[in-house]
């Protein structure tokens, strides 16, 4: 995988590359711009657990509504979505 | 056209090609056979075949799936590509016969041929114990009942905007379809990358109709998207598919404050849904209700009882194996009357056909059906049936070494979140199990992770402990949140 220095894409990004390789699949090449439903490689229940993963190392919260998922769910998109810690 | 007995497979992942590639099946008396384009072609060539399809529609964004598909395919298919501009190269020397959008007439509406009861609506492929999918025909004679129902209950009308998440290979997106549809609503198609949460899609359409399975919903509360008043526009939440936690109902009702909320149960045999219950605003009433909320009570028609292992039927309060009848539950498992024989019954003292359903329930006096659990090792997984011994099978093939499937984690709700595979430890690496896994199963069945066991746990039987395997998954995790 090949992504950028933001802590919150590297949170993101190392959860994914946890679960491509339980999977088996560590030649899926990810950036952080790749639509990770379009490519059919997290389902819900990953994606939850990617989120719920990085809100525990980083100390902030996800905001759905800071998330337009109909554009598609990319690391950028969902580490931008994390709101700064109350 | 066919004449209610010829079999249309529909390829597509619900885009507009899908829809009216399953619509325009019907009207020709043809029976669909949805394919799930995120299933692999193995899988889906196997079905081709166990259903004889003779026709097979794709859209375009499925052209290379296709391609796998039909080329181990070896009976002649009719492909039609309706959004194509022309047929592929690699079609050439193929067994079929290729029609893209230039080969396809105008429809001709008045002249479509009538339908009868007997007609196949649809086939639908589902996991089966025996190590390959089963699949279950639903005639119209089936299919209409469930939709007058449908109608009747809930009132249906040309206002009404409604949810369509199920794919099309998981058989509530019938109800999607057809109930929307036959009231002349608005179907609303939620795009995939906001199918785990479409607060904003439902907020910005203000739909009026919800039809999910229960852990769309748990997704949406675990990342803060089902808030007290979100859904002020729906007037009807339907949840089906999987077990109905009470604490997710109740973050639903919160959020949907002018909705009914009817939890629906039913198994494809059965059509769709065949019974429903209707969640209690009270607070006081909802209280009393068990965590996972009960099923309620036969549509109308339709027919439910819970028998013990004697095949007598219990007392109310008593648990027993729920058994359906009535104009819903079809006729048996497509060419497999052996499977057939064993799930549709006839009991001494009842002349109808009764299915059993492999659900432990109870009937509450109050409530209707309370579900308990399975008598067997199918699970849920998203809602979507698995049957263990599936996967085991898959795993057992590819391992050469005992091999076994358990639901796991389990989530806060109850609900089975995923499967994790075990196998001995002279087999094959991870990578080439989880591959093999992939090659077969629906996504939502290939395993999340493969276990090595040195000392393959037994019962007394001489069979697999699975409770032994839930035991090391338990104390593996004890030991990770220590």
């Amino acid at each position: 995988m090949t992504i950028d220095n933001s802590p919150l894409l590297r949170l993101l990004s190392d959860a994914l590359a946890q679960r491509l390789h339980r999977d088996g699949r560590n030649t899926v090449r990810i950036d952080a711009d790749t639509d990770l439903i379009e490519l059919g490689i997290v389902d819900s229940q990953a994606l939850l657990d990617m989120i719920l993963d990085a809100e525990a190392g980083s100390g902030q919260l996800f905001d759905a509504e800071g998330m337009d998922f109909e554009s598609g769910v990319t690391l950028r998109r969902l580490a931008a979505a994390f709101a700064a810690p109350a | 056209m066919g004449d209610g007995s010829a079999r249309c497979a529909v390829l597509g992942s619900r885009k507009l090609t899908d829809f009216a590639g399953i619509a325009g099946a019907l009207m020709a008396r043809c029976t669909y056979v949805p394919l799930n384009a995120r299933h692999p072609p193995q899988r889906l060539a196997q079905i081709m075949c166990e259903a004889a399809a003779q026709a097979l529609v794709v859209d375009r964004n499925h052209l290379a799936h296709a391609r796998a598909v039909l080329e181990d395919t070896p009976h002649s298919v009719l492909v039609l590509l309706p959004d194509s501009s022309s047929v592929p190269d690699w079609a050439m020397g193929m067994p079929h016969q290729f029609l893209s959008q230039g080969d396809l007439t105008q429809p001709c509406v008045d002249v479509l041929p009538a339908g009868s009861p007997e007609d196949g609506a649809y086939l639908l492929f589902t996991s089966g114990s025996t190590g390959a999918p089963k699949g279950i025909l639903v005639r119209n004679r089936n299919v209409m009942p469930y939709l007058r129902s449908v109608a009747a209950r809930y009132a249906p009308g040309p206002d009404d905007r409604c949810t369509q998440l199920f794919d099309l290979t998981f058989d509530l997106s019938v109800h999607d379809m057809f109930v929307a549809w036959g009231a002349g609503a608005s179907l609303y198609r939620i795009p995939d990358s906001a199918r785990f949460a479409p607060r904003d899609f439902v907020r910005r359409h203000a739909l009026t109709m919800w039809f999910s399975v229960p852990s769309t919903a748990a997704t949406m509360l675990g990342l803060r998207a089902l808030r007290p008043g979100d859904f002020p526009s729906l007037r009807l939440s339907l949840f089906c598919g999987e077990a109905l936690p009470k604490r997710l109902a109740r973050a639903w009702a919160a959020a949907a404050p002018n909705a009914i909320i009817e939890n629906l149960y039913g198994p494809t045999e059965a059509t769709i849904a065949l019974t429903a219950w209707r969640l209690p605003r009270e607070e006081n009433v909802l209280d009393a209700l068990p965590e996972v909320l009960p099923i309620g009570k036969p549509l109308p028609g339709q027919a439910t009882i819970a028998v013990n292992a004697s095949d007598v039927v219990v007392d109310d309060g008593e648990e027993g194996e729920l058994c359906l009848a009535g104009s819903q539950v079809t006729d048996g498992y497509w060419r497999r009357p052996d499977l057939t024989a064993q799930r549709f019954v006839r009991f001494a003292w009842d002349d109808r056909v009764w299915y059993r359903t492999g659900d432990r329930v109870r009937n509450s006096m109050n409530h209707g059906l309370v579900f308990l659990g399975r008598v067997d090792r199918q699970v849920k997984i998203a809602g979507h049936r698995v049957e263990l011994q599936e996967v085991e099978a898959v795993l057992h093939r590819a391992a050469d070494t005992n091999a076994a499937a358990i639901a796991w984690p389990i989530g806060p709700d109850g609900l089975a979140r995923g499967i994790v595979g075990f196998a001995g430890t002279s087999s094959r690496p991870d990578d080439a199990l989880l591959q093999a896994c992939r090659d077969a199963l629906p996504p939502y069945a290939v395993p999340s992770a493969i276990r090595r066991i040195d000392d393959w746990p037994l019962n007394n039987s001489g069979k697999t402990d699975h409770g032994r395997l839930r035991s090391m998954m338990e104390a593996e995790t004890c030991s990770r949140t220590q």
